[in-house]
């Protein structure tokens, strides 16, 4: 193909307020027009997959909250369910502990959405819905704190269960928020669905089709504006998905604005998935009972000789999966989050693959942006919604 | 600092350091995890605006690096540069573990922390820490300002900071 | 997840003969395992064949088993969007190279710049160029022969491009 020649480089980026991190754009320009580009990632490569070759597979988990910085649940639940398929306990697992990691995903995808349209909005002008996105996103930033201990990275999830019980007082909040949320929630659709400016910044911008897009790999709320309504929710259902019942939105047209609606009407699906698991979650253990995968209750180490042994064992030994090989995947916020490890039998995972959904979302970027014009660079980076985090590992 | 009948008496070092110290622009500049809680400080609950803190994206109008997240050795000429076109005066702050040590991203790829490239004013140690931590570096950052010595004179005295 | 029926597999191995070889399954997943040299004939039965429509490459990575003869197994996981079902394809890389499926799905092309500079397998038929390290950089760090802290490298290796 002949290359049409440019008038003008344009780097753009690590250093962008609008690249969501340090992505780096290299446009060539005609005009206004972009004739060819080149994205260049990297500028957080933080070798994670090596890194996890060298931890036992306890020792990883916070490593993986770190990946995906907004959305550490999922990045968690993904890794807990591939090395809980490895061992073999997936059906061991409690119920309550699975409800529980169903509600905690979902809260993730709220909060990690509610980022994405703050800075979205923000990018493309509308300085207010950010406000409003973070204030609802500290309430559920006040949950995390309240069951987990922690704002950002939680470390919630565990190899066999979860890391502790709701509270009380966990509970009585996360009514209160699904009780105003949707509300909020329509608030922030009319400052933006009917929006002229929004309207014309969004619509027909950066289409992707169904075929393009299975065919690039994307996956998430961008392979669901395309028309596919793959989900690994639906389509290939972990902890307790399958019995919930909840729809998965699909919108047509592949814009920047399918996107957008996308993940709104995904928000108000989050909502009703929590709001039955409350309603069904049972009560029971949370973790499961072997003390070969999981820590034994703090009580039982400082008070027993048994537990005190059993702490150590695990410690020092750490989870010994047999040898093999397996795949894992959930639906994290931006799509497809998957685990790929070969175990060789020892305590630390032979190879650890994370198959990062941003990184191979961002790949189309070069290609997309093609005949765009320079304003449209930043309401499509935006409504692929990368992570750099995830993108480098 | 004084005031009487009406007459403002200071000296010009202690005027210098108040309005350096009352408006301190930091770059809206984030690679990881701890961005996001510097975003979260910035918006709406936490507001750091009301410490006279207005985030900029150019590093031609700041005087403030707030260094949040993992640098990894990719980055680092890119952080320096930025840092080398902020102009004079200029404080650094390092947030979270990673900008310290590098924290438990000890591979090939990372730097083991700001200082490394950069002389930086306040760690704030975490990962993350929560946006309460930012105001207190910024309090700590305040003080220090206020110790500073701006004024040379005769060109033999170094600038302080 | 849903993996390829034994049926499947069996017309594969009529198919292609001895050169496809299935793999124990292992946790209900099954996997084949290719020859280089029918690699893309092969990957083009499973995208275009009617039984399997595997529109979807999901994953692409490598495995590195030093001291073996090939050493590196380039993984390839493979979905079929409306038949909903999975297969994970391996080959092994002779000579370090294998060819690429860039033609058949375009997800591959960061894939297999990630492959390339972790582990050095290069894929025959198109260009390869880094992707998250910088191009000067000389080693290839997923080896296993590669420690977790990397090895010293120049200045000049990391300096902006
Ligand atoms: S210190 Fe922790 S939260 Fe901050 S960037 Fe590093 S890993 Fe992320």
């Amino acid at each position: 193909m002949e290359r049409e020649k440019a008038d003008l480089i344009l780097n753009m980026g690590p250093q962008h307020p609008s690249t969501h991190g340090v992505l780096r754009l290299v446009l060539e320009l005609k005009g206004e027009k972009i004739v060819n580009s080149d994205a260049i990632i990297g500028y957080v490569h933080r070798g994670v997959e090596k890194l996890a070759e060298h931890r036992k597979y306890m020792q990883i988990l916070p490593v993986f909250d770190r990946v995906d910085y907004v959305s550490a649940n999922t990045n968690e639940l993904g890794f807990v369910l591939a090395v809980e398929k490895l061992l073999g306990i997936e059906d061991k697992i409690p119920r309550r502990a699975q409800f529980l990691r169903v509600i905690m995903a979902e809260l993730t995808r709220i909060s990690s959405h509610l980022i994405w349209l703050g800075t979205h909005a923000l990018e493309l002008g509308a300085m207010s819905v950010f406000l409003y996105a973070f204030r609802e996103r500290e309430m559920i930033l006040d949950l995390f704190e309240e069951i987990a201990g922690g704002r950002l990275h939680t470390g919630y999830m565990r190899i066999g269960g979860v890391a502790a019980d709701a509270t009380e007082r966990f509970i009585e909040e996360l009514g209160k928020f699904l009780e105003v949320f949707p509300e909020k929630l329509n608030e922030y659709e009319t400052l933006l669905t009917e929006n002229r400016i929004w309207l014309s910044r969004t619509k027909g911008v950066g289409v992707i089709n169904k075929e393009t897009a299975i065919n690039w790999g994307i996956t998430g709320p961008t392979l669901r504006a395309a028309g596919c309504d793959y989900d690994v929710r639906k389509y290939y259902p972990y902890c307790v998905y399958d019995e919930l019942d909840f729809k998965v939105p699909v919108y047509q047209n592949g814009d920047v604005y399918d996107r957008y609606r996308v993940r709104m009407d995904e928000m108000r699906e989050s909502v009703k998935i929590i709001k039955q698991c409350l309603e069904k979650m049972p009560e029971g253990p949370v973790q499961i009972e072997d003390t070969t995968i999981i820590l034994p209750p703090k009580e039982e180490v400082y008070n027993t000789m048994v537990g005190l042994i059993q702490h150590f064992e695990l410690v020092i030994h750490g989870i010994t999966p047999p040898k093999g090989e397996v795949y894992a995947a959930v639906e994290g916020p931006r799509g497809e989050l998957g685990y790929y490890i070969v175990s060789d039998g020892s305590n630390k995972p032979y190879r650890l693959r994370i198959r990062p959904p941003s990184l191979i979302n961002i790949a189309i970027l070069p290609e997309l942006l093609k005949g765009h014009y320079v304003a449209d660079v930043i309401s499509i980076i935006g409504s692929l919604d990368p992570l750099m985090g995830e993108v480098d590992r | 600092m004084g005031v009487r009948e009406g007459v403002f008496l200071t000296k010009l070092e202690e005027l210098i350091n108040w309005g350096r110290k009352g408006s301190l622009w930091p770059l809206a500049f984030a690679t990881a995890c701890c961005g996001i809680e510097m975003m979260a400080a910035a918006a709406s609950r936490y507001d750091f605006d009301r410490f006279g803190v207005i985030f900029r994206n150019t590093p031609r109008q700041c005087d403030l690096l707030i260094m949040c997240g993992t640098i990894s050795r990719k980055m680092a000429p890119i952080i320096k540069r930025l840092w080398e076109q902020m102009p004079d005066p200029k404080w650094a702050i390092a947030i979270g573990s990673c900008a310290i040590s590098g924290n438990i991203f000890q591979t090939y790829s990372t730097l083991r922390g700001l200082d490394c490239i950069v002389p930086v004013d306040v760690y704030v140690p975490g990962c993350a820490p929560k946006p309460e931590a930012f105001y207190e570096a910024l309090i700590l950052l305040k003080k220090k300002i206020k110790r500073d010595r701006p004024i040379i004179v005769g060109g033999e005295e170094e600038c302080s900071t | 997840m849903l993996y390829v029926k034994k049926e499947l597999l069996q017309v594969l191995k009529k198919e292609f003969k001895d050169r496809v070889r299935e793999l124990p399954v292992f946790r209900g997943e099954s996997t084949v395992e290719v020859d280089k040299e029918i690699l893309l004939p092969f990957m083009g039965f499973l995208k275009h064949d009617e039984r399997f429509k595997m529109d979807m490459l999901v994953d692409l990575t490598a495995v590195d088993y030093p001291g073996r003869k090939p050493r590196f197994v380039v993984v390839y996981h493979l979905r079929s969007i409306p038949l909903k079902h999975n297969l994970r394809v391996k080959c092994w890389a002779e000579n370090d190279e294998v060819p690429t499926v860039i033609e058949l799905w375009r997800a591959a092309d960061w894939l297999e710049r990630e492959v390339y500079e972790m582990f050095g397998v290069r894929f025959t038929g198109r260009e390869l160029r880094k992707l998250l390290l910088p191009q000067k950089y000389p080693y290839y760090p997923l080896r296993k022969d590669f420690p977790l802290e990397g090895k010293e490298t120049p200045c000049e290796v990391w300096d902006w491009e």
